[in-house]
């Protein structure tokens, strides 16, 4: 029966990878057919504001998940270079020379990316997004926009910086409308609100359900799952799929099931994934250690919710400004190490794995503070390593490899009784 | 030498020194970083406004390094370093401004392990616009209601205008000597004018103003020195003491015979491009003036910042640009392949310096001779 079972989630799983897979090859289609049907396209950091730009009817597009698509096929690694001889320093994030790699050389996994109408760039989440939307904006010759904001230094939010991100988003509106004229459908935008929070609230829902032990769903799948919230989560597909993917995770929990067979150890993941390296998370959940919690698939795209926050689609200013202002990368060290704590105590993490990606400083940011919190704190063990989340010359998996095995031996010595 | 300038130069160079004996006197010191805090507001609560300073001190560095990654700039863990180790105990506060990502961390880190009594973080602005103005207004207003809960003593209008009118008189100062800087025959080398006004980053401004005084009364009718050599314009983020200690790069431009005639320092010309003015309302006047983005790469889109760099090439007939930019600095590395397209197709050829705590003088002195030299032929 239990075998039974167990085949049917694995079936469930299989159903949900197929249909991500469905979807985002349907985005990139759906990107890559935007001009021939006269549809607008922005290019803007991750998950900014798509569902404000559809209901002003136009498509966004991310970059940036594209080059994460690119890596994970292998790919990055010679647009990276292709970006660096054209003199973007090696020393800048590895999305960054991808993207302007694949720009220059005009081709990508699916293709090029569509030639954008306008491109929009915010500085509150790191510096190279203030920068470096303005080569493609340069290099297309289309205006570029910077949707401006505090970055929320401390814990608390004041109401004059959701004011001032509101303020922002009609100017950018009103920018959408003079210089593409297109024209903003507010029902569409409180109905893609409306839609978005039920998305979200359905992951919030996954990602507390990774509490349970056996944990129901890993880092490995989660990372996957970001594609929606940065492209679609004012989409049906989004609410389909994540709705499937609840309902296993349920399952799971109820049949006490875990997504890593005999799952001995839990734990936690810092930092964008390793993009072209996504086995590295297999290598051990072969070993029974399942990445139950992750910072990136839980607060940078989802803060807000994973904060107890809640989408008001009469408000859908306000509730983009507050999903703004509460991503993870948007927001300072010291109120980020109260989630890190809240993390290990929450989902019960025995270990901690720091990937100290060089191409992202925000993630990376208070280290060595997060490492006292989880280690002081909690007494948990920490695996450290560098890297570059989408340039796959920036790992030895050899030695990576070598030191997850011997914090692996560790964790198995700390379970010994006595 | 002028007496003036050499007192300024060990203002600079004993300034934790003089500091601690400012701290002894009863003056209450408040750090900060970059140019886009309001010193006036500061000044004005009756505190001492001190710009944090990089430090020679491998150990201190290193210390800072410990704490932000291998991959966050020099100057920045030089600065946490100092505030760690101790270096800075003297200040009762320390403000910092929202200026790039590799601040908000240093800030973060600086509030749990410095231990400065008042902390204030400082949000700014990347475009000028009613929302932005509304909200920088009450950043403004809340750094002013803290300044004063921290001192316990209000900060009037009427001191608001006098700092104001202090700080406006040291910018107004200092553009004569960069005017001076100017001429055919400058009695001031490059050397001197960036040694004058770093000086007054760590200094008591009213001290500061006299000593320019000073010195410009010192330089009047001083016979200058007929410019000669290429006309080179010094794209710096800061006095970049990490290539300047070890490599001294203005003093080394100068000896081999390269001409400055401009800069973009963020504590020179940026830091001069506008005064506050004295309007009704201060706040709305400091407002104002910071709002209006000191045009460094963190803030300006590299396109504005091109043109305005080709513009300031093309009124001072710039032959060269040497850029220093501190490693792993996230907005010039983007910027800078841009700027540097737009300049070569005006004319000016570039060269661009890594500044890293561990250059050498002799590789940094064999590019830069060959640059001059290139120009010069």
């Amino acid at each position: 029966m239990s075998e039974e079972i167990r085949e049917q989630l694995a079936q469930r799983k299989r159903q949900t990878d197929e249909m991500r897979k469905r979807h985002t090859k349907e985005h990139y289609q759906e990107l890559g057919e935007a001009k021939a049907k006269g549809i607008k396209v922005a290019w803007t950091p991750a998950g900014l504001v798509p569902e404000l730009l559809d209901a002003l009817g136009i498509l966004s597009c991310s970059p940036e998940n594209y080059s994460a698509l690119c890596a994970s096929k292998q790919l990055a690694g010679k647009f990276c270079e292709a970006g660096e001889l054209r003199g973007i320093s090696p020393d800048v994030c590895s999305y960054g020379r991808c993207i302007m790699g694949m720009m220059w050389e005009n081709d990508g996994p699916y293709g090029p990316m569509p030639r954008p109408d306008l491109v929009i760039n915010d500085p509150t989440f790191c510096d190279a997004h203030s920068k470096m939307w303005e080569i493609p904006s340069i290099h297309y010759k289309v205006p570029s926009f910077r949707l401006d904001g505090a970055f929320r230094f401390n814990g608390s939010v004041r109401q004059r910086e959701i004011d001032w991100r509101v303020s922002e988003l009609h100017r950018l509106v009103g920018f959408c409308e003079d210089n593409l004229g297109v024209k903003l459908d507010y029902d569409r935008f409180k109905e893609n609100i409306r839609m978005a929070g039920q998305v979200r609230a359905l992951y919030n829902e996954m990602q507390n359900l990774r509490k349970e032990t056996p944990c129901p769903r890993s880092t490995r799948e989660t990372v996957a799952d970001i594609f929606y919230l940065v492209a679609l989560a004012h989409r049906q597909e989004a609410r389909d799929y994540f709705t499937l993917v609840v309902e296993e995770c349920r399952e799971r929990v109820k049949h006490k099931i875990g997504i890593v067979p005999n799952e001995r150890f839990r734990l936690f993941y810092d930092n964008i994934a390793i993009w072209y390296w996504l086995q590295f998370y297999d290598y051990f959940h072969e070993r029974g250690a399942a990445f139950v919690c992750d910072a990136y698939s839980n607060a940078v795209f989802n803060g807000y919710y994973a904060d107890g926050g809640q989408f008001d689609p009469e408000k859908p200013f306000e509730s983009l400004a507050l999903r703004l202002t509460y991503n993870q990368i948007c927001t300072g060290v010291v109120p980020n190490l109260e989630r890190y704590a809240q993390y290990i105590e929450e989902w019960k993490c025995d270990g901690a794995v720091l990937f100290v990606n060089r191409g992202c400083k925000v993630f990376t940011s208070g280290n060595l503070d997060k490492a006292n919190t989880i280690s002081g704190r909690y007494g948990v063990p920490i695996l450290e390593f560098e890297g570059e989340m989408a340039d796959p010359r920036s790992i030895d998996r050899v030695e990576v490899e070598g030191r997850a095995s011997i914090f692996l031996e560790m964790l198995a010595a700390r379970a010994q009784p006595g | 030498m002028s007496a003036a300038l050499e007192q300024l130069r060990e203002s600079y160079d004993n300034r934790h020194q003089l500091a601690r004996q400012w701290q002894g006197e009863g003056r209450q010191l408040c750090g900060y970083l970059y140019s886009y805090v309001p010193e006036e507001l500061i000044h004005a609560a009756g505190m001492l406004p001190i710009q944090l300073t990089d430090c020679d001190d491998r150990e201190t560095y290193l210390q800072g390094k410990e704490y932000l990654e291998d991959f966050y700039c020099d100057f920045a863990c030089s600065c946490l370093g100092q505030g760690i180790r101790g270096n800075y105990s003297y200040l009762a506060g320390m403000i910092f401004p929202d200026a790039c990502e590799t601040v908000r961390t240093t800030a973060a880190v600086w509030k749990l392990h410095a231990g400065t009594p008042f902390f204030h973080w400082f949000a700014t602005c990347y475009e000028d616009t009613p929302g932005s103005r509304t909200f920088f207004h009450g950043e403004m207003l809340e750094l002013k209601g803290a300044l004063e809960g921290f001192t316990g003593r209000a900060i009037t209008d009427a001191a608001l205008h006098q700092s104001i009118r202090v700080y406006d008189e040291n910018r107004a100062l200092v553009q004569q000597l960069y005017a001076l800087r100017q001429l055919p025959a400058p009695p001031l080398t490059g050397r001197e004018l960036f040694d004058a006004v770093k000086a007054g980053l760590v200094m008591p401004k009213e001290e500061h103003n006299r000593l320019l005084r000073q010195w410009l009364d010192d330089l009047a009718g001083k016979a200058g020195r007929p410019r000669q050599g290429p006309r080179l314009f010094l794209s710096c983020l800061i006095f970049e003491e990490t290539i300047s200690q070890r490599a001294d790069i203005v003093k080394m431009i100068e000896e081999l015979g390269g001409d400055i005639v401009v800069d973009d320092l963020g504590d020179g010309v940026r830091y001069l491009s506008r005064p506050v003015g004295d309007g009704a309302d201060p706040i709305a006047a400091l407002t104002e003036r910071y709002l209006a983005a000191v045009p460094g790469a963190f803030r300006y889109p590299c396109e504005r910042r091109a043109r305005d760099l080709v513009n300031l090439a093309e009124q001072h007939q710039i032959q060269g640009a040497i850029a220093v930019i501190p490693r792993y600095c996230t907005p010039y590395l983007w910027e800078y392949p841009y700027v540097r397209q737009r300049l070569e197709e005006h004319g000016v050829a570039t060269l661009m310096l890594e500044s890293v705590e561990s250059m050498t003088y002799a590789p940094v002195r064999t590019r830069v001779e060959a640059f001059i030299e290139m120009l010069s032929a």
